[in-house]
């Protein structure tokens, strides 16, 4: 552990985790009670097409172009296709964010393959936390900060929704708005998220620990409380666990979600959580 | 459209006044010519074929659906009416943890923040309304464990958490077995009483509109009975207001006899 004090890129490493890690975890509440943990895979998969369309527009303009900035404006392009889709045809939602995600992920190997930037994949699609500045640090404290104020002041929209979309609308609150912010929210997440895990295995972060959560709480509370704790407990042990096994960062971060996940459904099976009022 | 209503009594200020109002969808009119005044205490009853408006028409009291034409007014002497709303049916997972408890703190005070779980008053307040409702011993349970009646009585409960003046209800005995059925019209009728409660009601159950309703709509796109119970739900008016589909099956019946 004196290794992560003493050299920057790991502790840049630690402290991504420890953002990251519980932000993308409360996030995935949401997500997941909303049904809508294919819809979060989907974007985060899409992220690689909006770099690609970044290095593209880099080569256009001959000019740097903040490639999350890229990434956000195509997520969140992507989602209100995908939202438009659900609304207008007959087709049901998974098969169309199937076919979105897909598409565009292929769109964007193709291009990216195009511009010779092949070898740069690999970090797209599983993560380069290592390669966290402090800048981007600085971006992702921030950027979290206003994730977590935003889903905590809206939380009671959320949870209406969950229950009954009626009961919100009949409470004033503009659902669509709500919703368009939500997706917005979720692209961004993606964006900013993408370096830790990459956007092959960036929504087990969001979609991981609130599935854990739910198994163990006996109420909403508990499981919006814990989602986080989990969420950053797996983060970090990921990241020890990657500098000590010698093992990628990204997959192994998964892989210590899983193992809580794996835990939880133990526990679940052995234990009835207790609800209270 | 025959309405039966005494025109020699006086008529207090109505809470809710729709005038001329209708709905449509595209082209096509869900509801139309829709002239009605509802009196504070009042349970009024909507029933009508399924596609006839009603629950079109309860929306749009709501405010979830615009008028397209007509106007809707709800006023008491002291300001806007408010509305209390109980939906059909809930959209959630059964495997949510929100408890019935948690779930009443969505509805009370302060609205914009809410994160789970229940402070000392908001047990207080939502035990209260449980109780009302003989239903306090609900509120640790998981909502999706709720049976239908149970559903029901929550969900009124959420409801008149912030005292409405008018109690919409859409088809409240939705998976509610008999003695839910029973427990549901003394309910209604306590709420008045006790309240002087308005409420109105969509409801394909006959027997429930029979007895708790002091007016009855029958409503088929448009308004084809107002009156009383006794009045409005007679054969031949059911007959009209439901389709002749009705008919041939009683005609069929006689001759199999």
């Amino acid at each position: 552990m004196a290794d992560f004090w003493n050299y920057e890129f790991l502790r840049n490493t630690l402290l991504s985790a420890l953002i990251l890690g519980p932000a993308c975890a409360l996030l995935g509440v949401f997500v997941t009670l909303r049904g809508m943990a294919f819809f979060s895979d989907a974007l985060a998969h899409s992220a690689l097409t909006g770099v690609a369309l970044g290095f593209l527009l880099e080569e256009w303009l001959d000019w740097p172009v903040p490639t999350m900035l890229v990434v956000l404006v195509f997520c969140f392009a992507l989602a209100t296709v995908m939202a438009y889709f659900f609304e207008r045809t007959r087709l049901k939602p998974d098969t169309i964010i199937a076919f979105s995600f897909t598409g565009s992920v292929a769109l964007g190997v193709v291009v990216i393959s195009a511009l010779g930037k092949y070898r740069l994949i690999d970090g797209l699609l599983f993560g380069s936390i290592y390669a966290n500045t402090r800048a981007d640090l600085i971006l992702q404290a921030v950027f979290c900060l206003g994730l977590i104020a935003f889903l905590l002041l809206n939380a009671r929209t959320y949870a209406l929704t969950i229950l009954q979309p009626e009961l919100a609308r009949a409470q004033g609150i503009r659902l669509e708005r709500m919703n368009y912010f939500f997706a917005l929210a979720v692209a961004a997440t993606v964006a900013v998220g993408m370096k830790m895990v990459g956007a092959l295995l960036l929504s087990a972060l969001i979609v991981i620990p609130p599935a854990a959560a739910k198994l163990i709480s006996g109420n909403f509370r508990a499981m919006l409380c814990l989602a986080p704790v989990l969420g950053l407990t797996a983060a970090v042990a990921g990241v020890v666990g990657s500098n000590t096994l010698g093992s990628p960062t990204g997959p192994t971060i998964v892989l210590a979600n899983v193992a809580i996940l794996l835990a939880c459904i133990l526990f679940s099976l052995t234990h009835r959580p207790r609800a209270t009022a | 459209m025959i309405s039966f209503s005494s025109v020699n009594e006086p008529a207090p200020a109505p809470i809710l006044h729709l005038r001329d109002a209708g709905v449509r969808y595209g082209a096509q009119w869900a509801v139309r010519h829709i002239s009605l005044a509802v009196h504070r205490g009042e349970i009024l009853s909507l029933v009508g074929p399924n596609g006839a408006g009603k629950s079109t028409l309860l929306r749009t009291l709501l405010g979830l659906i615009p008028l397209d034409e007509g106007a809707l007014d709800l006023h008491t002497s002291h300001g806007p009416a408010s509305l209390g709303y109980v939906p059909q049916k809930l959209e959630i997972d059964r495997t949510v943890p929100l408890t019935v408890m948690e779930m009443l703190t969505l509805n009370m005070p302060p609205r914009r923040l809410w994160w789970g779980g229940a402070n000392a008053s908001q047990r207080a307040l939502g035990l209260d309304a449980l109780a009302r409702l003989e239903a306090a011993h609900l509120a640790a349970r998981p909502v999706g464990a709720l049976s239908g009646g149970e559903f029901q009585r929550v969900m009124i409960a959420y409801a008149l958490l912030r005292r409405p003046e008018i109690l919409l209800l859409d088809e409240p005995l939705t998976g509610v077995d008999k003695l839910g059925a029973e427990l549901l019209e003394d309910l209604i009728l306590k709420l008045r009483a006790d309240h002087h409660l308005t409420v109105i009601m969509v409801s394909h159950d006959l027997h429930l509109v029979s007895n708790v309703s002091d007016r009855v709509l029958c409503l088929n796109q448009t308004m084809c009975g107002l009156g009383t119970p006794q009045e409005v739900l007679q054969e031949h008016l059911l007959d009209e207001v439901y389709g002749s589909r009705r008919q041939g099956h009683r005609h069929s019946h006689r001759h199999a006899a």
